[in-house]
């Protein structure tokens, strides 16, 4: 039987290794049974879902983008708009428009209907910024981000303007999370191996040449954009539907530093990479964010101590860009090296087993 | 007649203010093409400095040279200690570094201060204003204008005249030629953070003046301003900088006066689309010059 | 003692072999011209020895004192002086003020002064143009002043890539005078041309270079007589 070739090993085990690990971490966590831990455990799902999103874009195409935040609070809020109940959003919001009163959709299609509308929005802004290059992309995205944020926080009879919006029904759960993010991390390896990925690393590895073998770069990256616009928008509205209250500063600069932290310590390039960054930033943050609390209880500790888990995070992804700028699993996704080894051995020592002479006899 | 006048002084008066950011910001990407978003922070620094060294025996020029000083430590520090280790790598690694050394100094000001503006002791002539002719003209417009006017100045002077200025020019035109005759990179680029930090640090104190407080987020609003300025100017050259600092300026007395409360709540939207229409459709920036988006060096 | 030496020089972009394993030598005084055809590997050749292109292996020595591991500003602090195939000349600086780049070096302010005047009285175009920006000069004045400034750097090698690249014939004519001119008056050259003909005929030796490899070396006439041989085979240069 002859495998197709998306199924051979050196491709399949990284997927089967990544979602193990992170199998093992929710069934560890379940095991636990602290609601801290669980706590902790699902908005690290969330950040999967979110930060794989980012990847598909920027990973795959090595553009930048400061305005992928900005999805997942348009997520987040349309989320709301969709799932709350008529008579919460007469408390929640107010001033909402009469057509959006009485819309309530159940979770799973409010997060959809919530993503579509980030992905329609990133559809519309992003087709002329996909032309831009490098610090012009960057800086647009940027612009991106502040748009999103000003609307978001202004546009009061949407989103309660810069205050709380409270009321959310509590969905998303430790295991709700942790399934999406397996079927994001499918996804996203599925979607690396996909044509259009090829296409797309294959510009960001030399643009020129893409081009000149055909590759219709802009439009590639547009549609990467969009559908990694659709998961950022389906992780903002799982984290809206966990947190339940919130405000458009929860979508905005710090966030911003998170998710680029874990993208980039993991290594953008690869998902395996990327899915490990989450989970070891996660875990860092959250035993730094315990010592602040320890040393916060401290009468003696001269200084305030929120924002010193920020600061060693921002040390150490200066640290990595300096010193190992492709980030922990840099190209080759974890254990797809090993598989090639390995695969390469047995065809050498037995040649008539392989893959190809075996598809020849049936 | 006098409503002109009066708008003209405003804008001015916060042209000229912005149009000091745009060009500290400028200074660096002309040379490294790096957008440093670390760079609102260097107005934070030169606003705590003020704040923490008011009340001593140091008078308020005293604080202002502090501040200025301060400010530029604080960016050739950035640039030794997290920009230069990053610089042979690529222009993303770059950018995400300014945005953690933006972190990085936000968070410590928070920590070592407060998470809470703190306000700094500005004296009370500074918010009177001058009667000229039945025309109302605010004091601190007035220093604003003469400041920023006397540091322009003296930056064109010292890029026009002086042998440091050309090797900056030079190094903004073609980096890698400058360094084959001779001229060492890391001081060119030192020079280029120190300056920028002076700019940032002149323009900070002045900007903190006026609204009379600093927190550790006191940078955001300028470096976006910065940043629209620079683009609109085209990114390319320092009197675009300027063109754009002050059409800023204009822009945003023009639309507070023009656009009703509510719509003016979502200004920063509109001209932050601007910006992205500018990069898109005109990228040698509305006013004029050429745009670069390579990087050499 | 050889003025520079190039031994085993191995360069790349990328997963593209540029060089593959160059050895050349540049003896003082001497005019060595590199030729070959285009994307032959010439430029890149240049460009490793004054340390623009970093990402190679091999030994670079400049009077027997190894080179390679030194970035660019080091290398022309040591007196190689690279004229760039785009002449790297600044085009928003005038042309007075380009000149003076060229003296960064120098801190004498009488030699600089007389140095200036030489090269005035060889380009007397550059002494009319002074204050003109140098980005609206034409392509020959340009190439000029590119010449003119790397020789204010005061030079031990001077290396010169594709002088005669875009300009009319009269003004390769003058171009190659110019060359000329400078190695009768002690400059050690290294000249990269494409114009194989007309480098052959003002050198003292030269290089073949074909694809990333030295495929001849020796007087002029040695090379001609190869390059006959191989575009008998290969049908033209």
């Amino acid at each position: 039987m002859k495998l197709p070739s998306g199924l051979a090993p050196r491709k399949v085990i990284p997927v089967l290794i990544t979602l193990g690990i992170f199998l093992i971490v929710a069934i560890a966590a379940s095991l636990f049974g602290s609601s801290l831990v669980d706590r902790i455990t699902t908005v690290m799902f969330v950040n999967v879902i979110m930060v794989l999103g980012l990847q598909i874009f920027m990973g795959n195409s090595g553009l930048l983008s400061f305005a992928h935040v900005g999805f997942m609070g348009i997520g987040a809020y349309a989320s709301a708009l969709f799932s709350l109940p008529p008579d919460q959003k007469l408390m929640s919001l107010p001033d909402l428009y009469t057509p959006f009163q009485d819309l309530q959709l159940g979770f799973l299609p409010a997060v959809f209907a919530a993503a579509a509308v980030a992905a329609i929005f990133a559809a519309i802004v992003g087709f002329p910024l996909m032309r831009l290059a490098d610090t012009a992309a960057a800086i647009a995205s940027f612009a991106l981000l502040v748009i999103v944020h000003v609307v978001l926080s202004q546009w009061t009879a949407m989103t309660n303007g810069p205050r709380t919006l409270f009321g959310l029904l509590k969905y998303t759960d430790m295991w709700t999370a942790a399934i999406w993010a397996f079927i994001i991390i499918v996804v996203a390896f599925v979607f690396k191996e996909s044509s259009l990925g090829m296409k797309l690393r294959a510009s960001r590895d030399n643009v020129h040449a893409a081009n000149a073998v055909g590759i219709d770069v802009i439009k590639t990256r547009w549609i990467a954009f969009v559908i990694s616009a659709f998961i950022c928008g389906m992780a903002g509205a799982m984290w809206a539907h966990f947190i339940t209250s919130f405000q458009p500063g929860a979508f905005y600069m710090s966030m911003t530093f998170i998710v680029l932290t874990m993208l980039i310590v993991g290594g953008p390039q690869t998902v395996s990479g990327t899915a490990l960054g989450v989970l070891i930033i996660t875990v860092v943050s959250e035993s730094l964010r315990q010592m602040e609390n320890t040393l916060g209880m401290n009468a003696n500790f001269p200084f305030d101590t929120v924002g010193m888990t920020e600061i060693l995070l921002a040390i150490v992804l200066i640290l990595v860009l300096a010193f190992r700028p492709g980030g922990l699993v840099e190209k080759t996704e974890l254990g797809a090296g090993w598989a090639k080894r390995r695969g390469r051995l047995r065809r050498q020592t037995q040649p008539e087993t392989t893959d190809e002479s075996l598809a020849g006899t049936e | 007649m006098n409503d002109i006048l009066q708008f003209i002084i405003n804008a001015l008066s916060l042209g000229s203010l912005y149009a000091l950011f745009a060009l500290g910001l400028i200074m660096v990407f002309g040379i490294l093409r790096l957008v440093n978003f670390a760079y609102g922070e260097l107005i934070m620094v030169a606003g705590y400095t003020w704040y923490i060294l008011q009340g001593t025996f140091i008078p308020l020029v005293g604080l202002l040279i502090s501040a200025v000083v301060a400010a530029g430590l604080a960016s050739v520090l950035t640039e030794r200690v997290a920009f230069r280790p990053v610089r042979s790598n690529s222009m993303n690694a770059m950018l995400i570094t300014s945005f953690a050394v933006s972190t990085l100094l936000q968070n410590m000001a928070l920590v070592f201060v407060s998470p809470r503006p703190r306000a700094v002791d500005v004296p009370t002539w500074f918010h009177t204003s001058l009667n000229v002719g039945g025309l109302r003209i605010g004091v601190s417009n007035l220093i604003i204008i003469a400041i920023s006017g006397l540091t322009l100045l003296a930056l064109m002077l010292l890029m026009q005249r002086t042998r440091l200025g050309l090797t900056l020019r030079a190094a903004s035109d073609d980096f890698r030629m400058l360094q084959l005759l001779g001229v060492r990179a890391n001081q060119v680029i030192a020079t280029a953070f120190l300056i920028s930090g002076l700019l940032a640090g002149v323009a900070g104190f002045l900007w903190i003046g006026r609204i009379g407080s600093v927190s550790p987020t006191v940078g955001m609003a300028p470096l976006l301003v910065a940043l629209i300025a620079i683009v609109v100017g085209g990114m390319s050259s320092l009197s675009g900088a300027i063109a754009g600092g002050f059409f800023m300026g204009a822009l945003t007395i023009a639309l507070q006066l023009i656009l009703p409360q509510d719509l003016l709540a979502f200004r920063d939207a509109v001209i932050f689309a601007v910006v992205i229409l500018v990069l898109v459709v005109r990228p040698q920036g509305l006013i004029k010059g050429r745009f670069a988006t390579e990087r050499i060096g | 003692m050889t003025l520079l030496t190039v031994q085993n020089l191995h360069a790349r972009y990328g997963a593209i072999t540029a060089l593959k394993g160059i050895d050349l030598r540049v003896e003082e005084g001497e005019l060595v011209a590199l030729v070959g055809a285009n994307g032959a590997g010439k430029t890149t050749t240049l460009a490793a020895i004054a340390g623009a292109h970093r990402s190679y292996t091999g030994t670079v020595m400049l009077e027997g004192t190894r080179i390679d591991n030194k970035s660019s500003p080091e290398i022309a602090r040591r007196g190689i002086a690279l004229v760039p195939e785009d002449r790297g000349i600044f085009p928003s600086l005038t042309v007075d003020e380009n000149l003076q780049l060229g003296s960064y070096l120098q801190h004498r302010k009488d030699q600089v002064a007389a140095q200036r005047d030489r090269i005035f009285e060889r380009f007397p175009i550059l002494s009319q143009r002074a204050n003109q920006g140098a980005g609206t000069l034409s392509g020959g004045e340009q190439q000029q002043l590119a010449i003119a400034r790397a020789m204010l750097t005061q030079p031990r090698l001077l290396m010169l890539d594709e002088p005669s690249l875009g300009l009319s014939p009269t003004l390769v004519d003058r171009m190659f005078e110019v060359v000329q001119e400078l190695h009768a008056e002690g400059v050690t050259i290294l000249l990269v041309e494409q114009n194989v003909t007309r480098a052959l005929d003002i050198a003292d030796r030269a290089y073949l270079l074909t694809t990333g490899e030295l495929t001849a070396q020796g007087t002029p006439e040695e090379i001609r007589a190869s390059i006959d041989i191989e575009s008998a085979y290969l049908g033209g240069l």
